[in-house]
């Protein structure tokens, strides 16, 4: 199945997308890239545009002809996309952002119109099918691209044009990320209309948006939800599904979002870029049913091995593109790297199993924290660790040893906050600061971590 | 929230009160490269008064530091306060018995 066989099969004259001032017709999508499409074949494009009205198009057009593109946020940095566009061999950018055009340098052409750089090209070869590429969040080192196809991006998406047709999902997220491009092409593959409104928009903005637009479904994280719930306006929008993704949802969010929105059924779903989605639970519980490890409903196998879960992903590529990086086993298990704790019927996550903080959606590697507390000089020792927190999931904590056991511990606690405010992405930066004499070593020599 | 709200000026004489803008204050600063927050009063939408939600869940962290209770964490209700008088009030609702 390619994108446009699913676009054939929805009504003529439907709207997929719905901007400020533009309304984007099925028949328009399909019909804008005929002629020179291909050309492309077997190209290996990589897409930097910030409207979803002109990506869906773009990549309706390219799906089923080339043989890959990648999907790069709008805000990703001109160096990104240039170290992107090398490693992965493309042949050609499309990018929208003229700062950008103007700063990528010794780059692949990069064009600001699929028909120009249609022209521009002597086709390949049909590939079996294309790949569809969504980058990695990548917090330390360079992201990666793991390579999907719409039958993996599609796999537990229920398609139902009639019932879609009556659905308007609001965007809350960067199309090109794993969730973002759930919500566009469930949107769009089911008939449905897709609110969008401009990235720089404030919350405020968007949610009056999708106000006058009568939203009725909506996908966030939990961090963004609470955000939503602060909002004055937000009950004001007549929800039928708050879907809740990208972090652990506790028992107060899903609360909270029950009874903001009480016509609405709400669903958190468990998905990474490399896994793919994994399964939803809409019982307005934390965690999952223990019977989803015999009878996934999804039908995508998951199993818990040493209090870590892993999902069965036999559809997405299991090497990084263009790497010789696997994140899979043989037999197509990826490790998902969350710790979960089964309890009772009930399987519940702990965090991450490698000691990463999900800050808001955000990543965080102690490792990289730790390492910027040793070069301190008060610092004698470091161990960084999630903090529970009620908005954003978690913070970074730390316990820290100090060089002289004689400093003033309120001092070295207020010198260290702001130098690692300094020092790291303001989400990286240490919310609290715990002094300790000395730490518990493990047999290799190494601090002790433990998943909190 | 079970109890009666104060009225302005008993809320903002009240210490508690105090104890949270002058944290809030604090956390405004250091997340925003040492400028001073603006004015804070009972009805400021939190989200509008200038910290995103990590510079709120920041403030939560070091409110729990500074007064030795996290009300999220006591309290059953799901939910968020809106305004700076509610947070407030919120932090008054569960204090440990």
């Amino acid at each position: 199945m390619i994108l446009r066989d699913s676009l054939e099969k929805l009504q003529n004259s439907s709207i997929l997308i719905l901007s400020a001032n533009k309304k984007l017709y099925r028949d328009e999508i399909l019909t804008l890239y005929k002629k020179n499409i291909n050309r492309l074949a077997g190209a290996r494009i990589l897409i930097c545009l910030s409207d979803i009205s002109v990506v869906l198009p773009i990549i309706t057009a390219l799906d089923g002809i080339v043989e890959a593109f990648a999907l790069i946020s709008p805000t990703a940095s001109s160096k990104l996309i240039s170290s992107f566009a090398i490693s992965g061999n493309f042949e050609a950018i499309l990018c929208d952002d003229s700062k950008t055009f103007s700063e990528l340098k010794n780059v692949p052409p990069v064009f600001h119109d699929l028909d120009k750089l249609a022209t521009s090209f002597t086709s390949h070869k049909i590939p079996k099918e294309t790949r569809w590429l969504i980058t990695t969040s990548g917090t330390t080192g360079e992201p990666k691209l793991v390579s999907h196809t719409l039958m993996s991006l599609t796999r537990t998406t229920k398609i139902d044009p009639e019932r879609g047709a009556n659905v308007r999902w609001g965007m809350l997220y960067d199309y090109t990320r794993f969730a973002g491009l759930q919500v566009l092409l469930q949107s769009v593959i089911s008939g449905s209309k897709l609110i969008v409104t401009p990235f720089e928009d404030s919350l405020d903005e968007k949610i009056k948006k999708f106000i006058d637009h009568d939203c009725t479904h909506l996908s966030a994280t939990p961090t963004l939800w609470r955000k939503i719930a602060m909002t004055s306006k937000a009950k004001q929008i007549n929800l039928l599904q708050a879907t809740l993704g990208g972090e652990i949802a506790d028992d107060r969010i899903l609360a909270a979002t029950a009874k903001l929105f009480p016509k609405a059924r709400i669903v958190h779903i468990f998905a990474s870029t490399e896994a793919g989605v994994g399964f939803s639970v809409a019982d307005n519980r934390a965690g999952f049913p223990l019977s989803y490890l015999k009878n996934p409903p999804s039908g995508v196998d998951i199993k818990v091995k040493n209090n870590k879960l892993y999902v069965l992903n036999k559809r997405v590529y299991s090497k990084y593109f263009e790497s010789d990086i696997s994140f899979a086993s043989k037999d197509g298990w990826v490790d998902t790297g969350d710790s979960v704790e089964i309890k009772k019927d009930r399987v519940l996550f702990r965090g991450r199993e490698d000691g990463v903080i999900n800050v808001g959606g955000n990543k965080v590697y102690p490792e990289e924290v730790e390492s910027v507390l040793l070069k301190h000089p008060l610092v004698a020792a470091a161990r960084a660790y999630a903090k529970s927190n009620p908005i954003t999931g978690f913070l970074v904590a730390a316990d820290v040893t100090l060089v002289d056991s004689n400093t003033n511990e309120k001092e070295a606690r207020k010198v260290l906050q702001a130098y690692s405010l300094e020092m790291l992405d303001r989400h990286k930066a240490l919310a609290s600061i715990n002094i300790v004499p000395g730490f518990s070593l493990n047999s290799s020599g190494k601090i002790v971590r433990e998943a909190s | 929230m079970s109890k009666t709200a104060l009225s302005d000026e008993q809320n903002n004489n009240s210490t508690l009160f105090t104890q949270i803008l002058k944290v809030y204050q604090a956390v405004y600063s250091s997340q925003n490269k040492g400028a001073s927050a603006p004015q804070i009063k009972n009805e400021t939408v939190l989200l509008d008064s200038g910290l995103d939600s990590l510079g709120h869940a920041i403030l939560i962290t070091r409110l729990e530091e500074k007064l030795g209770y996290d009300p999220f964490s006591i309290s059953t209700e799901a939910y968020y306060p809106r305004t700076f008088g509610e947070l407030v009030e919120f932090y008054r609702a569960n204090i440990p018995a």
